[in-house]
Order: C-alpha cells, then sequence, then structure tokens
C-alpha cells in the first residue's frame, strides 16, 4: 500500500530531492537579479576614478550572482567631498550603492576640515589598487633635463623660473604634486580650479608647466602625445616592505624623488616637509578603493571580494586594470584596512608644515 | 575620420540605435505640437532617463528630440495660429492664412519638406565645421575659453529680450544661482540656507524646468488655449512639395543663415525664425503677398529653424559652450551619460560625434515623415483641451526634478525656482539668458581665475582672444545700433509706464537675493567668496540703468514690461498665476503630509475634477494611471518617492505602488 503507486513515489523522492537541494544552500545565499547598483563616483566624468568605476561595471555585472545592472553615478564637488559625504550617508546596505575612494577623499580626509563628514576606515573595502605616479615637466618651455641627467642644474632652473602646476583645490590630492616641487626649493605657482583631466589639458596647450599622472595614464596618455618635449623628473614609487621608498616597477628607468634629490643636495631628505611628502605622496599612491557603505553585512562583502577575485583573474579585465594603476601591490577586503590606517596617520611635524605652508601662501586653514 | 563616420553610420542603422532615435524623436515631436513645451523641456524631462544608458543609445534619443521639435511645432504654428516652440513663430504669419483659406496640408506639407532639408543640410554643415575645427581647437586656452563665455553672456543678454539691461542682469543672476552650494575651487558651501541640499549647486534639471515649463504650463492654463475644435487640415499634399521644389534655393539660403546664426551663442531658436522670414521678404519678389497666406513665408523660416540645430552643435560640441537653452539641458545630459565635449571628445570619441551627426539627419528624415504619414492623426493632438494636460504635465516636472538628486530639496528647489521664473515670464525678463548664466557660471568662476593666474594681462596679446574681443565689442554695438523697438509701445501695451508697483516688488527681491548672496560672500577667503562678489556686483551694475528708468521714466519703455497689461487679455485671462502656484504649494504641502505619491494623485484628481471638470470616476481614473506609471518607473529605477508626516512619523508603510 505504501509503496502502491510508482508516480507517487517518484514525486515524493522529488520533493525530497528539492528540499535537501535547498537546504544545502546558505540561507542567506546573495543575490542581486533584477537590482541595479549604484556606484557612486565622486568626481567628474572622464578623470581616473571614473574611468575605473566605468571598467568595473561591466566586469561586476557578469561576475556578481544575479547578473544586476551596474551603472556609475558621478557626484562631483568639493574635490571628492561632496559625493563621499553622500556615500556615507546612504543607508542602502544590501550591496547595491557602492563608493569609490581616490588619493582626493583621502587627502581630504587625512587633512581634515568641516566639510568632510566621512571616515572611510568605517567603509568595507572590497579591493584598494596602489598606482604610482610620476612627475613630468615641458622641457622645451623650462629647459629641464630630468631625471638623474642634471639634478643639481634642474634644481637651479626650478628655483629661479616659476613652475606653473594645476591643482583642484588648495587641500586636494595634486597638494602631492606642490609638495614634491616645493621641496627641491622650487617656486611653484599654482593655478586652482583644475581636475585631472583639465591638468593634462592645459600641459598640453603648455599654459602650466609641470604636472603628475598616475604611471599608467602617464605611459599611455602624455608619452609622445605633446607638440613639445616632455620630460619625467622623478617617480613617487613606493613603500618598500622596509619602509624605504622603491622606484616604480612600470617606470624602473626613472629615480624616485629621494634619489633625485640626493643626486642634487648630496643627502637625503629630512625633516617637516619631506615628512609632508612621504605622508601625502603616500596617500597619492593609495590611488583607488572601492567599498561598500558602513555596516554592510558580512555575506554581501565577501560576494563582492570574491566577485572581484574573479574579474581580476580574467585575463581581459587584468589587462585593463594594469593599463590604468600599473602594477603595484593590490588588497583586498580587510588586508586593506592597516594600509589605509598607515597611510591616514599624519605626523604632527607634517601637519605643521602644511598648515603654515598653506596660510602663508594661499590664506587655506587646515 | 572617414573610419569613423562609416562606423557610427553602421552603428546607428543598428535596430536598438533607429529603436531609441525613433523613441527620441515621437517625444520631440510631441513637446514641439504641445504648446508651450519645446526642446529645452522635453530634454529636461526626458534627462533622468538617459542616466546609466549607455551613452550611444543615450545620444540618439536625445539628439533625436532635440532635432525634430521644430518640425512638428508647425502644426500648432499653420492650424491652429499658435506657436508650438518659439521657433516657429514667423511659421504661422503665413502658414495660418493658408490653413484658413483650406491649404493647411499644403503649408504643412511645404514646411515638413523644408524642416527636413534644412535639418539634414544643418548636419552636413556640422561634419564639415568639425573637420576644419580640429586643427584650432588645441589653440583654444584658458583665455580664448573665457572670451567665448564672454561671448556667449553678452550675446544671450542683449539679445534675448526687448530690454539688453533685463537681458544681462538675467545672466547676471544665473551666474549668482550657479554661485550657490560648493565652491569649486574650496567645497565651501555658499550661502546653502543651512540645507543638506546645497552641498551640491543647483540641478540643472531644476533651474531648466522651473524656467521653462512651470511659467508656460501656467500661462497656457489661464490663456486656455484649447485650441479649434476642427484642425482646418484642408489639402495640398502634393503641391506643398512642389511649392518647395520651386523654392528651393530660398530654402537653401534659409538653411544656411540657420546654421550660422544657430552657431552663434544667444541667438539660439527665438529670433532665427525672424531672420529668414525677413531674408525671404528682402530677397524675393511679391513681396505684398506675404501675410496673406504666401507658401515662402513657410519655407523660409521652417528651413532656417531646423537647420539652426546643426549650426547650433558646433561651439557645443567643441567647446562645451552652449548657445541656446536646449543646448544648455542637451551638454547636461552629455555630461550625465559620461561624455566630456572638447578636445577629447573630437580626438578620442569621432565616432560619437559622427553618432550624433548621422542622428540629427535620420532624426529629421524620421521626423518629417512621420508628420507626414500621421498628419491626420497628429493634428488630433492639437484639440486636446489643456486642463486635461496640464495636471499630468505638472505630475511630469516634478517627477523629472526629483531625479536630480533623489530628495525633497529637489521638489522644494523646483517649486521656488519656478516662482522666478513665472514673474521673470510675467515682467519680460529672458529666461534662456538665466539658464545659460546658470550653466556657464562654474566655467566663469573658473576661467576668469585661471586665465588672470597663467596670462596675467598677457592674455590680451593672443590672437583668438582679441578676434573674441572683437566680436563681442561688435555684438554689443550691433545690438545697441540695430535693436528694433518693440511694436506696441503704447500707454496700454505690456511696456506701459502705468501701475509699477508690481515690477518694482519683483524687482526688490531680487536686491534682496543679491544682498543675502553678497554678504554671506564677504565672510568667505578670496578663492570661495571672489566669484559671488563679483557676480552680485555685475547683477548690480546691469540693473541700475533699470532702476533709474523704472522711477523716472514718464513714458512708457522696454524697461517695463508687465504681460497682465497687455491690453484686451486681462479680462480674458482665467483666474491668476498666483491661483495656480497656490495650487502647486498645495500639492507639496499636503504631500509633506502624506508623501509625494499620494500628494500628486490628489492634485491630479482635484485638477481634473475640478479645472477639467471631469467625472469623479474618470478623474480618479487619471490619478490612478499616474500613480502606476510611478509606481512602475520606482521599481525600474528602484527609486524612493519623497515620504510625508504619515511615513515618518507615524510610521506607516503603504504598499506598493503608494509608498
Amino acid at each position: 500500500m505504501i509503496f502502491g503507486n510508482p508516480a507517487k513515489v517518484m514525486l515524493t523522492a522529488a520533493a525530497g530531492l528539492l528540499v535537501s537541494i535547498v537546504a544545502v544552500l546558505p540561507a542567506s545565499a546573495v543575490d542581486f537579479s533584477g537590482k541595479k547598483i549604484t556606484i557612486i563616483t565622486p568626481f567628474k566624468e572622464g578623470g581616473g576614478t571614473d574611468g575605473l568605476a566605468r571598467l568595473f561595471a561591466p566586469y561586476l555585472q557578469k561576475e556578481l550572482p544575479g547578473n544586476p545592472d551596474v551603472i556609475v553615478l558621478n557626484q562631483p564637488g568639493g574635490g571628492g567631498v561632496t559625493g563621499s559625504n553622500k556615500f556615507q550617508r546612504t543607508d542602502v546596505k544590501d550591496g547595491t550603492v557602492l563608493g569609490m575612494g581616490s588619493t582626493s577623499t583621502f587627502v581630504a580626509y587625512a587633512i581634515g576640515g568641516d566639510k568632510v563628514k566621512y571616515d572611510p576606515m568605517s567603509w568595507e573595502p572590497i579591493i584598494l589598487m596602489l598606482r604610482g605616479a610620476i612627475v613630468y615637466a615641458n622641457s622645451d618651455k623650462m629647459g629641464l633635463k630630468g631625471g638623474l641627467n642634471d639634478p643639481k642644474g634642474d634644481v637651479a632652473i626650478a628655483q629661479s623660473k616659476p613652475v606653473v602646476i594645476g591643482m583642484k583645490t588648495p587641500t586636494s590630492a595634486e597638494l602631492s604634486d606642490y609638495i614634491s616641487w616645493r621641496i627641491i626649493g622650487a617656486n611653484v605657482k599654482p593655478v586652482f580650479g583644475l581636475s585631472t583631466s583639465k591638468q593634462r589639458k592645459a600641459y598640453f596647450r603648455q599654459e602650466i608647466m609641470a604636472n603628475v599622472d598616475g604611471t599608467g595614464p602617464y605611459l599611455k596618455k602624455v608619452v609622445g602625445k605633446s607638440d613639445f618635449n616632455t620630460v619625467p623628473m622623478f617617480s613617487f614609487g613606493y613603500d618598500g616592505p622596509d619602509g624605504n621608498r622603491l622606484r616604480d616597477p612600470d617606470a624602473p628607468e626613472l629615480p624616485t624623488m629621494e634619489e633625485f634629490y640626493q643626486a642634487a643636495f648630496g643627502k637625503a631628505p629630512k625633516g617637516p616637509a619631506y615628512d609632508a611628502y612621504r605622508n601625502i605622496t603616500g596617500l597619492r599612491v593609495m590611488s583607488k578603493l572601492i567599498a561598500l557603505p558602513p555596516g554592510t553585512p558580512k555575506e554581501v562583502v565577501d560576494t563582492y571580494i570574491a566577485a572581484m577575485k574573479r574579474i581580476a583573474e580574467d585575463p581581459k579585465a587584468a589587462k585593463a586594470i594594469k593599463k590604468t594603476v600599473g602594477s603595484l601591490p593590490v588588497y583586498y577586503g580587510e588586508a586593506a584596512k592597516p594600509i589605509m590606517a598607515g597611510g591616514f596617520k599624519i605626523k604632527p611635524s607634517a601637519r605643521d608644515w602644511m598648515a603654515k605652508e598653506l596660510g602663508e601662501k594661499f590664506n587655506v586653514k587646515m | 575620420m572617414i573610419d569613423a563616420g562609416i562606423a557610427a553610420l553602421v552603428a546607428i542603422t543598428s535596430p536598438v540605435h533607429i529603436l531609441h532615435l525613433f523613441f527620441g524623436v515621437i517625444i520631440g515631436l510631441v513637446v514641439g505640437i504641445l504648446p508651450g513645451l519645446g526642446g529645452t523641456a522635453g530634454l529636461a524631462l526626458l534627462l533622468p532617463f538617459v542616466f546609466g544608458m549607455d551613452p550611444s543609445l543615450a545620444l540618439a534619443m536625445m539628439i533625436g528630440l532635440q532635432s525634430v521639435t521644430t518640425t512638428s511645432d508647425t502644426f500648432p504654428s499653420v492650424l491652429m495660429g499658435i506657436p508650438g516652440t518659439s521657433g516657429s513663430q514667423a511659421t504661422v504669419l503665413d502658414g495660418f492664412p493658408l490653413a484658413k483659406k483650406g491649404e493647411g496640408a499644403r503649408a504643412l506639407s511645404a514646411a515638413f519638406i523644408s524642416s527636413m532639408f534644412g535639418g539634414v543640410f544643418g548636419a552636413l554643415v556640422l561634419s564639415v565645421a568639425i573637420f576644419f575645427a580640429m586643427p584650432i581647437i588645441l589653440a583654444v586656452g584658458f583665455g580664448e575659453q573665457m572670451m567665448l563665455v564672454v561671448l556667449a553672456l553678452t550675446m544671450v543678454g542683449m539679445l534675448t529680450g526687448a530690454n539688453p539691461w533685463k537681458g544681462l542682469a538675467a545672466c547676471g543672476l544665473g551666474l549668482m544661482l550657479g554661485s550657490l552650494g560648493a565652491a569649486p575651487f574650496t567645497g565651501i558651501e555658499r550661502l546653502d540656507f543651512g540645507t543638506d541640499y546645497l552641498i551640491d549647486p543647483l540641478p540643472l534639471v531644476v533651474v531648466g524646468l522651473a524656467m521653462f515649463a512651470t511659467p508656460e504650463i501656467i500661462d497656457l492654463l489661464r490663456r486656455q488655449e484649447t485650441i479649434s475644435e476642427k484642425p482646418l487640415m484642408g489639402h495640398g499634399w502634393a503641391v506643398g512639395f512642389r511649392d518647395w521644389m520651386s523654392n528651393k534655393w530660398l530654402s537653401l539660403r534659409c538653411a544656411i543663415i540657420g546654421c550660422l546664426v544657430g552657431a552663434l551663442p544667444g541667438l539660439g531658436g527665438t529670433v532665427i525664425d525672424w531672420i529668414a522670414y525677413g531674408h525671404a521678404i528682402q530677397t524675393t519678389n511679391n513681396k505684398e503677398r506675404y501675410g496673406t497666406g504666401d507658401i515662402r513665408g513657410v519655407i523660409a523660416p521652417e528651413s532656417a529653424n531646423n537647420a539652426k540645430e546643426g549650426g547650433a552643435l558646433v561651439p557645443t560640441l567643441l567647446f562645451g559652450i552652449p548657445g541656446s537653452g536646449s543646448m544648455a539641458i542637451l551638454l547636461g545630459g552629455f555630461v550625465l551619460i559620461g561624455i566630456e565635449p572638447g578636445v577629447d571628445m573630437v580626438t578620442y570619441k569621432l565616432d560619437l560625434v559622427y553618432l550624433i551627426i548621422w542622428s540629427v539627419a535620420l532624426a529629421n528624415i524620421i521626423g518629417a515623415g512621420t508628420c507626414f504619414v500621421l498628419a491626420p492623426q497628429i493634428s488630433k493632438l492639437t484639440t486636446i483641451k489643456y486642463t486635461l494636460l496640464a495636471p499630468i504635465m505638472f505630475g511630469l516636472i516634478f517627477f523629472a526634478a526629483f531625479q536630480a538628486t533623489r530628495s525633497w530639496g529637489d521638489l522644494i528647489a523646483l517649486f521656488i525656482v519656478s516662482l522666478l521664473g513665472i514673474y521673470m515670464k510675467r515682467f519680460g525678463w529672458p529666461r534662456p539668458a538665466l539658464l545659460i548664466g546658470f550653466v556657464l557660471a562654474d566655467q566663469v568662476e573658473e576661467l576668469v581665475y585661471q586665465t588672470f593666474t597663467v596670462y596675467g594681462l598677457s592674455v590680451f596679446e593672443r590672437p583668438i582672444v582679441l578676434v573674441l574681443v572683437g566680436l563681442t565689442a561688435l555684438s554689443v554695438f550691433a545690438v545697441i545700433r540695430f535693436k528694433k523697438e518693440p511694436a506696441d509701445l503704447s500707454a496700454t501695451g505690456p511696456h506701459t509706464n502705468q501701475n509699477k508697483l508690481p515690477q518694482l516688488m519683483f524687482l526688490g527681491s531680487v536686491f534682496l537675493f543679491i544682498g543675502m548672496l553678497f554678504v554671506d560672500a564677504i565672510q568667505y577667503d578670496y578663492l570661495t567668496g571672489l566669484f559671488p562678489i563679483f557676480a552680485t556686483c555685475l547683477t548690480t551694475v546691469f540693473l541700475m540703468p533699470l532702476c533709474f528708468q523704472l522711477v523716472t521714466s514718464a513714458a512708457p519703455s522696454t524697461a517695463f514690461f508687465d504681460s497682465e497689461r497687455v491690453a484686451g487679455t486681462s479680462g480674458g485671462l482665467l483666474k491668476s498665476n498666483e491661483h495656480y502656484i497656490f495650487w502647486l504649494f498645495g500639492m507639496l504641502a499636503f504631500s509633506a503630509f502624506v508623501g509625494f505619491v499620494i500628494g500628486i494623485a490628489a492634485f491630479i484628481f482635484l485638477f481634473l475634477l475640478l479645472k477639467a471638470r471631469l467625472s469623479v470616476l474618470r478623474s480618479g481614473l487619471g490619478a490612478l494611471a499616474f500613480v502606476l506609471f510611478l509606481g512602475v518607473l520606482s521599481d525600474r529605477l528602484t527609486l524612493q518617492y519623497p515620504t510625508g508626516l504619515l511615513q515618518d512619523a507615524a510610521g506607516v508603510d503603504l504598499p506598493w505602488p503608494l509608498q
């Protein structure tokens, strides 16, 4: 009687199988089917951070469970502060809102100010990418030789002729450009209100004389693209395991600022200005962060980290990422936090030096 | 270059592109027909939806809309004698008499062919202009950009209204509105009225809708222009085509005029049709027939007003400097989909440039074709009672504004800036000037500072800068020398010097805003405060002659304008501006209690019931349809509509679609 009806048996077995399959799946499997994921980018379209967000968007769509639509929402303003404040305030914790962190937002956070209402340390990092940067100049107009060709002569030129550079705001990421010229005693003249892409345009029009770009964009968009001779001066390099600055692996022939300084002045750079240089260029190299808002559940964060690792293994994506950020180290999830914490710790001596410099030169309070 | 052109042609002829283009064209045709909505308001409505779309599809849609509003605006011009957009005012002069003679179809047919020809010609000129402009573009530095902006502002300011001082002051007001919120050099929030909303500057969509949609809808409601019972279609489709053939050289000349004038910032759609009409009268025989139903009076303006779009895209694409209200919004759309006009676009994204060019041409062909085929159906649109459309349109513009930052602030900002728009319309302040000033505010702030930091006064040694300075001076001179006084300077016309109190009150409010911004600005450091101080002082300077005239002038003059004073209409007007402002205020206030969805539903229901005099059932259905529309969009765009006390304080969770 119990096994009387074969059809019924089959049905019961099938149902049982179904139940056991459902039971095996984790109860809270993250699924984004039919959802729309928004990546808040606190900059205008066309910059490096925006470019990276747009690069990742289609891959995230492919790798996230449920293949959600992924869109980039640009929230420019205040050198990245406006959009980051907005990201910090978001109460969407289901993984449908992502934020982009970048040097600008990190610098603004580290330097402080009453506009900054976000704390990148409270965010849930998915991936932190380091990126080298290169200081370059118009050698036709300035007469600079660059690299280790004639450091003493270059320093003499930079101290006598004004070095016009572009900056977004006095406290934006280009503070690293400013300090790197100031530290060799240059007569720097910044022009404010220029985003990264506008700086490059103004450089090509010979309206600013020197500029800094990420190593990737420098190799792709600057080398051989100007109507005049451009020379690379030095790279920011990156912090090695022993705390020393190492040469940029994507531009290994170029000295770091430390090597340049040593060759020009016959001694290693030291003092509060150098502390400020190390701090701010360190933040600059800590280039791009993709994060979830504070309080996002762990399984959502883990889903993203797994997706991001798969993207990094995709040969096509890896190639594109290398082209944009270069071959410096990458950190996922919790591993990013100590690196970030180290970057945000500004030495008091460096802070004092910057406060004095910004106050005297641009009447800006830190 | 040719590769990019062909690649773009292949892209644009793919079904999905054609579909988006077609969708844009349809919306463009509709907003062109509905009096009061033109390309500017239409694009502002579309903008929220393009966000996140594939750039090439979004471009096809936006360009599709933009290109054809001046094709379909011929319907109301010819059939009803009401210009559908400001670009077809001149068409009315001969088009409407033709329709009255029973030759409406002939006029429409000639107009569509002319529009199509003008539009395609404009696209051709655009592609040639891009080719020749590429070598110049690298020579356009801070100084040149600054002068282009100055040229745009002076021309818009001096040309778009009857009184140049009002126009310039309107530009100044635009600069002032653009200076609210985060300062570009320091990120400090200027005059944020203590709100979080103004951490960002005011959204362009909000300002665009407040300037061009709300005032026009209210104006039409007041005039209750519905429209003839039966459209005067008449006959003569084939005759119209032959008319165009025999006037093809006139059409070509007017298309050239349209392109040239369109490329100059400021002239925009409001005057091109008149210039072309004037040109036709000057260069053809039998002048006395114009104004009585001469087909040439239709062909000339219609050829020019579509051709101008190609011309107007030149400064927009090459330098990111818009010349008209709709180009300003289009520029906002570019930014939204991640396209930055300028060198990068014409060097690295040439395929998109060609996509735009092909889209202009194709949209004009599709638009004119659609108008031909569906003319009988489309002409019925002109017979819809405006009181039926208005509540839906209010719902749409509030919805579109809400897309800007998705906060209550958007709705409140739209309401407040709309007040400005309504009274600017009433007192004859050119609203395109304000919009251009607003769009260019950031660029003015950045470029003036950057130019003088980099060049100092040596900027005036650069040849292109000098040419632009010359052009600016020339245009100012030309305006002063040749600007015609408006026809009606009588004591009973709108320019009368009687009853100045409302105008003085408006001027007082403007000064109050200037004062607030100035007092706020002087507390900041140099980099933050300089621009608002500059903008407020500039506006004050422009207002001085106006104040002087307002107080002293004893005769009617262009300094005065009050549309409420137009003889003969004040009696015919139903209800006041304030009446409808109160309706909108009521909607927002009610929404504050029950949330936007229920608020707007109640608004539409009551409006249909009381204004359109529909039955309770039909009014209810109308409101329900709109709520469903909002509900579907909230799913599609993952939106959460503004909530009221009911949701926040009482904690009521309403089911879809009422949430």
